[in-house]
């Protein structure tokens, strides 16, 4: 697996498989080939991108987990979305 | 006429139309869209908000609002929660900064459970309503406005998902004259196109756009790049965003892009027309669910973002978002809370620029906690009003629905870039046929310089004072004449009025004191705070705090003091002024006048009617007051008119402060509001107890007690004058012509003398 930090804050914002490509740019990061879609609040100069992670969270979502480039360790501030059926 | 370049005739570099409004000479002119010409004039408001309006009163929620300008109507769909959560729609009517309803009619009996979509489609000329009906699955119908009476009908109930169907959002494409509908289907996101004929609709075939479920969607077209932008909470819970382009019946997307790596909910899209971008407005649960916007670009079917800016650092449990196409600006409404029983509905004023949006300062539009996370705040601008319609359920009351119609500032001109057509050759009167000087032509222009006055937001002292110590040693309240060569003060040591001549007019720096008085104890008794002269200076009025009443007299020569005498006629305000009577003022033609009191403590403007002018034996009350409390505190004053009864000034002593009010309806206080304008005098004195406005508003004279000074300011500009040959001019937006270009640019032409100008071709 590989994960994107945000540098700033260490915060995991994804986590994908080693076959994903990623092109980071100083304006976005297309993740896939073709595109699968563009994260465009992150750029090359912004992110850690670490490969070969093999010790992720099994209950792994974007911002629960901080990662050092070695480590997890839980987002206390982490917060469950809200119900998402119906309105 | 003198012609140059290549033009080869007269009948070439004129245009005949016919003048709709006066034509003064030499003034630039646009072409209407009916083929009539008009000056190029400008207009404006200042912010405020109506008074609310219930249209249903139930529990309410699930709101989605649109404006159908073909009708010039609103239309707001609704869950009635008292009413089985049966789908219902109302019709409104936007009156000055009120809004008024017809009865709410049902649109489905299957109870609602999710957001409502609704457009206007301008190709059918129709509202559509997009929501959950029975057994949960999509549902449209379209809606037929009687706007007679505000009724509403609705065509036959389609079907476009046969399925539980949820978080239903849409907009119309103009280009493609369909709507997008984008809804929650099995945990995938999905869209669909829909086509309207007649009262019916029918839909192509769906899209998936989403393969991980989405929440809290929302569309808006881009009128430029022709294409709609949907955005939603998808994958990861993150803000997600996604162009969409119609071909035929079908839909088809470019990539996803993520705008926000963070859980992101209540997402609310709107298209921002002036900067070409899209505004993007959410509550971000990565950074304490504070308010958020962001702004994006299309570039042809991609979309990107700029950095996100906070509207509201507190919990934004929803949102709602739409563009004023008048003020250019979006008008952002939520609850500034997180639900929990103190969320005031505020609203605030995002400016576009580049790939940014800044903020103005949030007002409130309900005192009371409107909406939860579930939809509960819609808006829609009326362009025939140049207004906003702000609806939500108000759950500080029975969650009602209530709408509020809030008028944004703003300055608009009948300039465009392509309706400029020339110069007047002489003065039309509406209906004449005039010649307009177009491309080629030398034309004469109006350099005539014209002075604007009563401009508070432009004062600046004049280095000019006037101490009237040696006639009155607490001055409270003053007046200039018309001509200003005279000045008089009252005050509460001599209780008399003092007359002053000023050797250079409207200069108090050249004052003196005529040691002319006219004593009014014997009347107005010895607590006068306000004075108001008649402009031909015949009579002037007093308000005492003594009585609580107004005074009359009359000088038999004009502005002459020695020849006063008391009309024996006064008129009771203690009803409403119950406390501290200060400033009076009269309107331009005596018919009103208002009077700042201070019953309970409480600032406030009072309006009374005379049916002869200047005559108060005639006056009464008209029921019409304004509370001016927070700008004006315990220390009030003064109030005066401007020249044309659109606006009034108060001040305050308490805090060194003249603030301008502007009215809607000359000199009807139920149409004023505070303007946000205001002026202060601390510099000069701490103390102003009185003021009044000379020379036609181009000076204002500020009355200190603790001075025993008048203090002299400006507030006046000019525009006009003389143009420079081989310059080149631009047309402004209020008909004048400058060096400078304009919004919008348009080039007049070169001058070739110190009065005429080559008219641009």
């Amino acid at each position: 697996m590989k994960t994107i930090v945000e540098t700033s804050t260490k915060l995991s914002k994804y986590l994908l498989a080693d076959d994903v490509s990623l092109t980071s740019t100083a304006t976005n990061i297309t993740v896939g080939d073709p595109a699968q879609f563009i994260i465009g609040d992150l750029n090359s100069t912004t992110v850690t991108i670490t490969d070969g992670v093999t010790n992720a969270p099994d209950d792994w979502t974007g911002n629960k987990y901080f990662f050092d480039g070695t480590a997890w360790s839980a987002n206390p501030h982490w917060v469950d979305p809200d119900a998402d059926e119906g309105d | 006429m003198k012609y140059i370049g290549n033009v080869q005739s007269q009948a070439e570099s004129e245009v005949y139309a016919v003048a709709s409004g006066a034509l003064p000479d030499g003034k630039p002119v646009v072409v209407n869209s009916n083929g009539t010409v008009s000056v190029i004039a400008q207009t404006s408001a200042t912010q405020n908000i109506g008074s609310e309006v219930i249209y249903e009163a139930g529990d309410s929620s699930q709101t989605a609002a649109a404006y159908d300008p073909s009708i010039d109507r609103i239309v707001i769909a609704f869950m009635d929660d008292d009413n089985s959560q049966d789908g219902t729609a109302v019709v409104g009517t936007v009156s000055g900064d009120s809004i008024s309803f017809g009865t709410p009619t049902v649109f489905s009996t299957a109870a609602l459970q999710t957001s409502i979509g609704i457009v206007y489609d301008a190709s059918a000329g129709k509202v559509v309503v997009f929501y959950q009906g029975a057994s949960s699955h999509g549902k449209a119908r379209v809606c037929t406005v009687d706007p007679s009476d505000n009724s509403i009908t609705f065509g036959t109930e389609a079907s476009f998902n046969a399925a539980s169907t949820n978080y239903i959002a849409a907009s119309y494409d103009a280009n493609a004259q369909k709507t997008v509908i984008q809804y929650q289907h099995s945990s995938t996101g999905v869209a669909i196109v829909g086509t309207v004929s007649g009262t019916d609709i029918s839909f192509g075939s769906s899209t998936q756009f989403s393969s991980s479920n989405i929440v809290y969607g929302s569309n808006a077209y881009d009128s430029t790049a022709q294409k709609v932008i949907i955005a939603y909470r998808g994958a990861s819970n993150y803000g997600r965003a996604r162009v969409a382009t119609i071909s035929g019946t079908s839909v088809s997307f470019g990539t996803e892009v993520v705008f926000e790596s963070a859980t992101s909910n209540e997402m609310k899209v709107s298209y921002d027309a002036n900067s070409n971008r899209t505004v993007i407005v959410y509550s971000d649960q990565g950074n304490s669910n504070q308010g958020t916007a962001i702004v994006g670009t299309v570039s042809g079917t991609d979309i990107s973002f700029g950095t996100a800016v906070v509207f509201n650092a507190d919990t934004t449990a929803t949102t709602s978002i739409v563009y004023d196409s008048t003020a250019k600006k979006v008008v952002i409404a939520y609850p500034d809370g997180d639900g929990d029983g103190s969320d005031n509905g505020k609203l605030i004023v995002g400016t576009v620029s580049g790939t940014s949006i800044s903020f103005g300062t949030p007002v409130v539009f309900e005192a009371g906690i409107v909406g939860n996370p579930s939809c509960f705040i819609s808006s829609a601008f009326d362009s025939t009003a140049n207004r906003c319609v702000i609806a939500y359920g108000d759950r500080s009351d029975s969650n009602k629905g209530k709408a509020v119609v809030f008028q944004n500032t703003f300055t608009s001109t009948n300039l465009t870039t392509e309706n400029f057509l020339g110069f007047t050759n002489a003065a039309y009167a509406t209906g004449q046929t005039a010649t307009i000087q177009a491309g080629g032509a030398i034309n004469t222009v109006d350099t005539e310089v014209v002075t604007i006055g009563f401009l508070l937001s432009a004062a600046s002292y004049d280095n000019k004072s006037l101490s009237v110590n040696s006639s009155e040693t607490k001055p409270v309240t003053i007046a200039v004449s018309t001509d200003g060569t005279k000045l008089f003060i009252a005050g509460q040591t001599g209780d008399a009025v003092d007359q002053w001549t000023l050797s250079t007019p409207f200069d108090v720096s050249t004052g003196s004191y005529d040691s002319v008085t006219f004593s009014y104890a014997s009347s107005a008794g010895t607590n006068v705070e306000g004075m108001f002269f008649k402009p031909d200076g015949t009579k002037f009025f007093l308000t005492d705090d003594q009585n609580k009443r107004v005074y009359a007299y009359t000088m038999s020569s004009a502005y002459n003091l020695a020849t006063t005498s008391y009309d024996s006629v006064s008129f009771n305000i203690a009803s409403q002024a119950s406390a501290n009577p200060k400033g009076i003022a009269f309107n331009s033609d005596g018919t009103k006048f208002f009077v700042l009191g201070f019953p309970s403590g409480t600032a406030t403007i009072f309006q009374y009617n005379l049916s002869t002018a200047y005559n108060i034996a005639t006056a009464s009350y008209s029921n019409n007051s304004l509370n001016v409390n927070s700008q004006v505190s315990s220390g009030g004053g003064g109030i005066q008119f401007n020249g044309d009864d659109t606006k009034f000034y108060v001040s305050s002593n308490s805090a060194d402060d003249i603030f301008q009010y502007n009215m809607t309806s000359a000199g009807d206080l139920s149409t004023a509001s505070y303007s946000s304008v205001n002026f202060r005098t601390a510099s000069q004195t701490s103390a102003i107890t009185n003021f009044y406005w000379g020379n036609s508003g181009q000076k204002l004279y500020a009355m200190s007690y603790s001075n025993d000074t008048v203090f002299q300011y400006s507030t006046s500009s000019s525009v006009g004058g003389p143009i420079t040959a081989g310059q080149q001019y631009f047309v402004q937006g209020d008909g004048t012509i400058g060096t400078t270009a304009a919004t919008p640019s348009v080039i007049a032409g070169t001058a070739v003398s110190a009065t005429d100008l080559i008219v641009k071709g």
